[in-house]
């Protein structure tokens, strides 16, 4: 024994250096599922953008409200369908110095040369049959006649009614082809549909005249006023926008939290029950889902009125169907599995099993069905609202914005296109980010 | 093969059973009684429109009349359309929808299905990408949207259709098209994800292997199987066609079926509403019973029992 001890040299009693204590460890760090799930997810740069976009949506449909100038109600009439680019006149003598906007229905609105709206003039003087009217701006003369249009068009239909529609005509037959033409007039031919082109499109339709001169020379301005123009009512189409992402988003993410809470419990308690149980509750599950979801939800608006409070409701009563089913698949095939048999053998009671074991396990699926369910909900609001069942006057969201434009869709199309676009983005993101979630959290789902 | 089907048919009608009785709790669950509303009637007058309708019967009384009535094909009369049974409403309307919804129905099969293998075997190619942003978009712009861009682009600049009505032929392209774009883009979708899965089976290695021309394998053998999850959509698409029909029909002027549903809606015409419910439900568990029932034909290798 005593000869085996001089062998072990005193340098082995010494303590290992800093690096090779940790030469044995595992150098990756434990990802936790939703961590793992994260970092898949953050190499996805679609889902990423569509992320960024989404919380900037509801930051913006949030905050904006707080400070913006206008509230969604605010009505001022005499600004009323200003669209977001101006197209103004620049008067500029010694008696004014302002600049006017002539708007689609020949009123005239004082702005200023950046674009801010200031204020609509009075005519002294306004000649509906005749078609003109006349302004007095610090004692020169501001004359708008807007019976070119008018006059053409009726000088357009005697053509069409003399040649026909596709018959062709000599420029000089009408008075407004021979403006157009100037000089060359008397030698032009043209059709009839080129004429109703010109018509249409090419020429002036209303000639303003001011101190005695044409004003011809207009420059394109962005409305300072309403960034995004006013609408019917002369309201901040800009700020109702943001207000109609605030009712969508809150349809959204409540209807997806609702269905989550009855559709998880009914999964949950029909896959765990089994048997005659899940059968039947089941079958239930089957006959709901056979008829499309709308028509039980504009029959609970019908009850219950239109308002935001009950299409949360409707769409909460009837979208939990899919939830149901994927987390009643889930348990079936989680429940025989070794840690549920573990934890009820240590007597958890099944409440237990659920939120601490089942439910976590179920997370990811549970998640990305939320995430599909969200743009379907929004979707399903702007219908709603879309075709009058949706929220009621002033409020305003994207299906009612859509619909109160529809009347003056040819005239006013920036009234249309903008609640449209916001809708449009607004799913397009939250499709693509919940593929990204589906992809990084539930791969076997992946097609 | 017949035990199925009776199933089948047992389930369907249970299902219609189930959406007749809702429909009917909802809308006895609204207080008052529907002639009372605005009007202001002659107490007498009252009484006799309640007595009438049989507003006056007890719930149960109510419930089974209305199922006796129903299964004899009698909706009863409208509430606000006075003299018109629901019959005659839902009947001037229905083939305006029908029409619409049958185009509707062809083209997305069609186009759907064509996309789906031109984009499964171009995969990741121009043609490819370009379909999917396509499909992209139509999934994501809704309807009512697109059917206001459609009439702005061709009735209002160009001209080419009437933008309202259904009385020139050319009516029926606008509501067809945006009724058709959504399940359109999930049909090509569909279809691309399953002809890509049946491309790579081995099957398909053999019949290339054997020297069959390539159109002869993917008409013959990949797009047989492939087209399977189709057929198991048209169920879902026949709801979409029928729900999109309620705001298409609006947008396009179309005296529909779905514009009349929503214009009971809105105008609270109780027996309407209820009519129009059962008879969507019941068409709509049709169509999914006649798709089951052929899916057994198309596709043998699932056994039923």
């Amino acid at each position: 024994m005593e000869q085996n001890i001089p062998q072990i040299s005193p340098e082995l009693w010494k303590p290992l250096e800093a690096g090779e204590k940790d030469s044995e460890k595992i150098e990756k760090p434990s990802l936790t599922f939703l961590q793992d799930g994260w970092r898949r997810l953050k190499k996805n740069k679609t889902a990423m953008v569509s992320m960024v976009l989404i919380l900037l949506l509801i930051l913006g449909a949030i905050l904006i409200p707080y400070f913006w100038p206008y509230s969604y109600e605010e009505q001022t009439l005499t600004l009323s369908n200003t669209p977001p680019f101006l197209d103004i006149y620049p008067l500029n003598d010694d008696a004014n110095n302002i600049c006017i906007f002539i708007t689609q229905s020949y009123d005239v609105i004082e702005v200023t040369p950046d674009g801010e709206l200031l204020q609509l003039l009075q005519p002294d003087y306004k000649d509906v049959i005749g078609r003109k009217s006349t302004y007095d701006l610090n004692g020169k003369q501001l004359v708008i006649d807007y019976s070119l249009y008018t006059q053409a068009l009726k000088e357009y239909n005697a053509l069409e009614k003399k040649y026909g529609e596709d018959g062709s005509v000599s420029a000089t037959e009408a008075d407004y082809l021979t403006t157009y033409f100037g000089e060359d007039a008397a030698d032009t031919t043209v059709s009839v549909l080129e004429a109703k082109n010109i018509l249409e499109e090419k020429i002036d339709k209303c000639s303003i005249t001011y101190d005695g001169n044409k004003l011809t020379e207009s420059k394109s301005v962005h409305n300072k006023t309403f960034v995004l123009g006013s609408d019917s009512l002369g309201r901040d189409l800009f700020i109702r926008v943001v207000y109609g992402a605030r009712v969508s988003l809150t349809v959204g993410v409540v209807a997806a939290l609702v269905n989550f809470l009855i559709g998880v419990f009914y999964g949950c308690f029909s896959g765990y029950k089994g048997g005659n149980v899940d059968t039947v509750m089941m079958r239930i599950v089957d006959v709901i889902d056979s008829v499309p979801m709308t028509l039980y939800v504009i029959l609970i608006m019908v009850i219950i009125g239109s308002g935001m409070a009950s299409i949360i409701l409707a769409l909460g009563l009837t979208y939990w169907v899919r939830m149901a089913r994927i987390v009643r698949g889930q348990v079936l095939s989680l429940k025989n599995s070794e840690f549920v048999l573990a934890a009820r053998t240590l007597g958890a009671s099944t409440g237990r099993i659920f939120v601490k074991h089942l439910i976590p396990n179920m997370m990811g699926t549970i998640m990305v069905a939320i995430a599909m369910q969200i743009p379907n909900a929004i979707f399903t609001e702007a219908f709603l609202s879309f075709i009058g069942l949706g929220v009621s006057a002033p409020m305003a969201s994207w299906g009612t914005l859509c619909n109160d434009a529809l009347a003056s869709i040819y005239v006013y199309p920036y009234q249309l296109l903008i609640p449209a676009v916001a809708i449009s983005v607004t799913i397009l993101a939250l499709n693509l980010f919940s593929d990204g979630l589906r992809d990084a959290f539930d791969p076997k789902q992946r097609k | 093969m017949i035990r199925y089907i009776i199933k089948r048919v047992i389930a369907a009608l249970i299902t219609i059973w189930f959406i007749m009785t809702l429909t009917f709790i909802l809308m006895n669950v609204i207080p008052g009684s529907p002639i009372s509303t605005d009007k202001v009637y002659d107490v007498t007058l009252q009484a006799a429109l309640e007595e009438k309708y049989g507003l006056n019967d007890p719930w149960y009384e109510r419930y089974i009349k209305y199922l006796v009535d129903y299964a004899h094909g009698d909706f009863g009369m409208s509430y606000l359309k006075v003299g018109l049974s629901t019959n005659e409403i839902i009947g001037a309307g229905f083939p305006y929808s029908l029409r619409i919804g049958i185009y509707s129905s062809f083209l997305i099969v069609i186009f759907g299905v064509l996309a789906g293998i031109l984009a499964a075997l171009r995969q990741n190619k121009l043609v490819d990408r370009f379909l999917m942003v396509l499909s992209t978009l139509g999934s994501t712009i809704p309807s009512f949207v697109f059917a206001t861009l459609y009439l702005f682009l061709f009735s209002k600049i160009l001209g080419l259709v009437p933008a309202f009505g259904v009385t020139q032929w050319k009516g029926y392209i606008g509501p067809v098209l945006v009724t058709s774009v959504f399940s359109m883009a999930f049909v090509t979708r569909l279809m691309r994800t399953s002809m890509i899965e049946e491309l790579n089976q081995d099957y398909i290695r053999t019949a290339r292997a054997k020297g069959i021309s390539e159109f002869k394998v993917i008409t013959k053998h990949a797009m047989r199987n492939a087209i399977l999850p189709v057929v198991t959509y048209i169920g879902p698409m026949v709801a979409m066609v029928v729900t999109g029909s309620f705001v298409i029909e609006k947008v396009f002027g179309i005296p529909g079926i779905g514009s009349l549903f929503t214009s009971s809606v809105l105008s609270r015409d109780y027996t309407l509403i209820m009519g129009i419910t059962v008879f969507f439900a019941v068409f709509l568990v049709v169509c999914t019973l006649i798709v089951d029932i052929l899916y057994v034909f198309v596709d043998p290798r699932i056994k039923y029992d």
